[in-house]
């Protein structure tokens, strides 16, 4: 890696609150936030469709452990199809 | 004990059939939903227990 | 809008509707006057019919669920049959499944049997994929009763064809397979399939002769082994190929079995039930169809479509799962025309009680429902699944082989609109004048299918696959001419024998625009997934050159595709061993031959592997060279930035790279390079790879819906796309909105590409009030000659106006009947989520100019 660059990610420069985070045993996990949807091929994972801009691009992330993520923007729920990509 | 074989929805299966058994039988039952009716059937024993769509022959 | 009028060649053209009715149409509600189906009858059955399409995942009609029927008794099977032959239990398997399914019966309809216990149902297959099976568990149509799905599910895992494969790949390389980012996921963990059964086989011998044959095999065999001296070399083969004839014939006996059911079934609700004497004898009339076939040689035309269903639900959805629908239908059913319509001599009918027979098979079809993983309700929004029939094209004298049935299949079509089947043609310029005009009027009618395949170059291309034989009986020119399409696009020969019998041979992905996305940043996925993607190849801001980069991108695409490959010869590899067909192999003259199942037997290899996303991967290769390496208007270092930020803060070098040469313009400044990258990367390197077959693998450029998925795990690409937008919706169709210089500049542009390819999805949308127009049949004839002179591959089509599609998303409820193109399949606009509708409407809608009307040479 060079210089110029820098990881989405780093283990000593937290996540905003607003992106999904590891959260142990949290009451609010990803796999019942109306903004996650499935992963295609392993159940055990998801993705995550809550970053959305206004010219309808919706740009998923990978959910590692639904159950174990979360993040502030959680609601619990479920999109019409229509709502999903 | 009610069985099969006592159902009006039972038919025994012919000796010249392919899938002939000895007591086996078509249970060829009406279901009904929104979109409409439509025949269902299943291979059944003549002394099996009557189900709950039973109806007297 | 388009304009109404056009000056060319001296004339003012008018471009009113031909039909004068429709100038009273609001133009916002044109398909929705377009149906008009042949009978009353079939205009019943379309209103009750049970729709299975998915999207976003999810089933649109309320009260569609998995079956548990199929699971079930699938496991009982298993678990008593431990100890025999691995083929022998998968015959066992299908007898114990058709002996004991329910069977199903509905009102009107004519073709009869459905795979599953009830036609709100669909069957799931544990002995594929596990984790798609799971999956269900976990959704609103998981199978009843729950608790006895999830022991089932339990109880296949370790024999899935899934837990078969995982054992020979790297965790990390199955992790990046299973996202279906820079690649479609494994075969093996979705269950996704294609089969191209021997529709002939089974309709000109019936299956008593198969079996007669099979057991005279079996008596050569044990007397062959029984001979002194013994010899094990020549002795000892002969074991595993009495097995697969046993199982042929087990598995033969159990259809007709099953077939008969359905004949009692019939007599009984008949005789005992039906109070509608018309309605009693035609239920009569198909019970004595089910007890002949598929057991014996059909003789008319009703014969022989129930015999194909009866096979269709069997080498489909029934011994295994199969998407697709693949077969020459007009060609397959022109013997029974001619004797139930021409002749009159078996089942007499008129020609428009075929439009009627077909319009029923289309319903029937449209009810089908298929248990497939997530991925695949995901990627073929508005829809069923990839139910694809070919017609057209020529015969093995090379004479046209448009009939009367291939006009009947189109018209049924035009009637009854349904999104499914889709419809291929395959364009040969001998090709009479009224077929074509009803695949105009079919397409004119927004229906996007029939989707218009090269008839020369599928001739072609079979023949030299042919060259790869590894039994040296590949196709001979005339089996060559009877190809279809296996599923959307990649051409396949139909008939007796040589067909492709499984999606290992040649199907499945690859995502180019993401690929570009992880080699600008060392192999790295920072935009969905945050791993490790591919290796590691450098970074973009470490890139002196843009062969550095060009090379860069070689490498991810060598590893990716490689490993996609890699996945299905695996897959094949436990499907010989462990998912035999002995059904499909008892109708391959080869399979019958030689005593081998169909997965194991390759005569024709047909090796592909569809490129999709590509065009935002090309567009962005140029504006990198453009404004980075050869103007260095700007830094790669601002450009990674920009795009990290998604653009924000960067909107006039966003504006740039938006702005810089764009594919389908024919503009050498795009084209050039793109055309490089489709036939030195895409093609060369996809060409290297040799699968199980012995052939090459060559890119069938795609989309289906999986430029939206993909699009949405892809992050900002330097075409200027934001980050989640979808990609290019098409295999080599110019980016949506892009193609700015008119319809022939994108042919110009197309036909650039020939190397080192396969096939190539072209999308296009045609103005409305061109096609309906007078005008409209002329100049879209003298643009198929284009095309079909510049040995393009391939064109589907749009014909539907913006003011429609908005309309349909503002009031879905008044649009059922908008069929749209979406991409090598059609789909319901109103079934389709807003994110795939907005990318239908941004397709820009060709207008034919005076320059393009010239380029065509046509005369009006």
């Amino acid at each position: 890696m060079t210089a110029t660059e820098t990881a989405v990610s780093t283990p000593d420069i937290p996540l905003p609150a607003t992106q999904m985070h590891r959260a142990d045993g949290t009451p609010r996990p990803c796999n019942v936030c109306k903004w996650q949807t499935p992963d295609p091929t392993d159940p055990a994972r998801g993705q995550c469709t809550v970053n959305r801009h206004a010219g309808g691009g919706v740009w998923k992330r990978w959910i590692r452990d639904a159950i174990n993520t979360t993040c502030s923007r959680h609601e619990e729920g479920k999109l019409s199809f229509r709502d999903h990509v | 004990m009610t069985t099969c074989t006592q159902c009006e929805f039972f038919n025994i299966i012919p000796k010249e059939a392919d899938d002939y058994e000895p007591s086996k039988g078509d249970c060829v039952t009406e279901k009904v939903d929104e979109k409409g009716a439509y025949w269902l059937s299943k291979p059944v024993s003549e002394t099996a227990d009557a189900c709950a769509s039973f109806h007297k022959r | 809008m388009t304009a109404n009028t056009l000056n060319y060649r001296g004339k003012v053209l008018n471009f009113t509707p031909e039909n004068p009715a429709e100038a009273n149409i609001p133009a916002d509600e044109l398909h929705e006057h377009l149906q008009n189906p042949s009978t009353e009858r079939t205009r019943r059955l379309k209103a009750r019919c049970r729709w299975k399409h998915a999207s976003a995942g999810e089933f649109v009609e309320k009260g569609v669920q998995a079956g548990i029927e199929r699971m079930r008794l699938l496991t009982e099977s298993h678990k008593s049959t431990v100890g025999q032959p691995e083929v022998i239990r998968r015959a066992l398997m299908l007898k114990h499944l058709l002996d004991n399914a329910t069977l199903v019966l509905q009102p009107d309809e004519f073709i009869v049997g459905y795979h599953a216990e009830d036609p709100n149902m669909f069957p799931l297959y544990p002995e594929l994929s596990y984790m798609a099976v799971l999956d269900y568990l976990k959704t609103d149509y998981a199978p009843q009763p729950a608790a006895e799905a999830a022991a089932i599910v339990d109880y296949w895992k370790p024999y899935s064809l899934q837990s078969k494969c995982e054992r020979y790949f790297d965790p990390i390389d199955l992790q990046r397979g299973y996202q279906v980012s820079t690649m479609e996921g494994p075969v093996f963990a979705s269950g996704y399939n294609s089969v191209v059964p021997p529709y002939e086989t089974v309709l000109e011998d019936g299956l008593l002769a198969r079996i007669k044959l099979a057991e005279s095999h079996i008596k050569h065999a044990r007397s062959e082994m029984e001979t002194f001296p013994w010899n094990a070399t020549t002795g000892l083969p002969w074991i595993e190929k009495i097995d697969n004839w046993e199982a042929m014939i087990i598995a033969s006996k159990a259809v007709i079995a099953w077939a008969r059911r359905h004949a009692r079934m019939c007599k009984i609700v008949a005789e005992r039930f039906e109070t509608n004497s018309k309605r009693r004898a035609e239920l009569l009339e198909i019970a004595d169809i089910c007890h002949r076939m598929p057991a014996e040689p059909a003789k008319g035309l009703k014969d022989a479509v129930q015999s194909k269903w009866f096979t269709f639900l069997i080498a489909h959805a029934l011994e295994r799962y199969a998407s697709g629908f693949a077969h020459k239908e007009d060609s397959l059913l022109w013997p029974y025309y001619k004797a139930s319509v021409v002749a009159k001599s078996h089942q007499p009918m008129t020609h428009q009680q075929v439009v009627e027979l077909m319009e029923m098979e289309r319903l029937k079809i449209s009810e089908h429902g298929a248990g497939k993983s997530r991925a695949y309700r995901e990627i073929f929004p508005g829809s069923n699944d990839l139910f694809i029939v070919t017609i057209g094209g020529t015969n093995g004298d090379a004479s046209d082989a448009c009939n009367d049935m291939t006009d009947a299949i189109l018209e049924s079509a035009k009637r009854i609109r349904t999104t499914e089947p889709s419809l291929v043609f395959r364009y040969n310029k001998i090709n009479r004048a009224s077929t074509l005009r009803w695949v105009f009027e079919c397409i004119r009618d927004g229906l996007g299918y029939p989707s218009i395949k090269n008839d020369e170059l599928g001739v072609a291309q079979m023949l030299e696959y042919a060259k790869y034989s590894k039994t040296g009986n590949g196709a001979t020119p005339e089996e060559a001419r009877y190809w279809v399409n296996v599923l959307c696009m990649s051409p396949g020969l139909a008939g007796r024998r040589k067909t492709q019998k499984t999606r290992s041979e040649g199907g499945s992905a690859i995502f180019p625009a993401k690929l570009l996305e992880i080699t600008l940043n060392n192999g790295y996925d920072w935009s969905y997934a945050d791993m490790q993607m591919g290796p590691e190849t450098g970074y973009a801001v470490d890139f002196k050159t843009f062969d550095q980069l060009w090379e860069a991108f070689r490498k991810q695409y060598q590893y990716t595709i490689a490993l996609a490959i890699r996945c299905k010869d695996v897959s094949r590899t436990m499907e010989i061993k462990y998912l035999q067909m002995p059904f499909v192999s008892t109708l391959d003259d080869g399979c019958m031959e030689l005593g081998m199942d169909a997965n194991e037997l390759s005569e024709q290899p047909n090796g592909w592997h569809n490129p999709i996303t590509t065009i935002v991967a090309g567009n962005s290769l140029v504006a990198i060279k453009k404004l980075i390496y050869d103007e260095k208007k700007y830094t790669m270092v601002q450009l990674m930035t920009a795009l990290k930020a998604n653009w924000e803060g960067h909107e006039q070098m966003r504006q740039d790279f938006k702005n810089a040469p764009k594919w389908g313009n024919d503009d050498p400044a795009a084209d050039d390079l793109i055309s490089k990258y489709y036939e030195e990367i895409l093609g060369g390197e996809m060409g290297r790879n040799i699968n199980y077959s012995g052939g090459p693998v060559l890119p069938v450029g795609q989309a289906v819906g999986l430029y939206m998925e993909v699009g949405s795990r892809t992050g900002p690409t330097p075409d200027g796309r934001l980050g989640g937008e979808a990609a290019d919706d098409g295999g080599i169709s110019p980016y949506m909105g892009t193609d700015k210089k008119g319809p022939t500049a994108v042919l110009r542009s197309v036909s650039k590409v020939q190397k080192n390819q396969k096939a190539n999805l072209l999308n296009q949308r045609l103005s409305v009030p061109i096609m309906r127009s007078k005008h409209g049949f002329d100049i879209w004839h003298a643009y198929m000659d284009t095309w079909c002179d510049l040995k393009i591959d391939h064109v589907q089509f749009n014909v539907v106006s913006t003011d429609e599609l908005k309309a349909a998303q503002r009031e879905p409820e008044k649009h059922h009947d908008l069929i749209v193109r979406v991409s090598g399949y059609s789909a319901r606009f109103v079934d389709i989520p807003t994110y795939g509708q907005n990318t239908i409407i941004a397709r820009h809608e060709q207008d034919f100019s005076a320059n393009d009307l010239e380029f065509l040479n046509v005369d009006l």
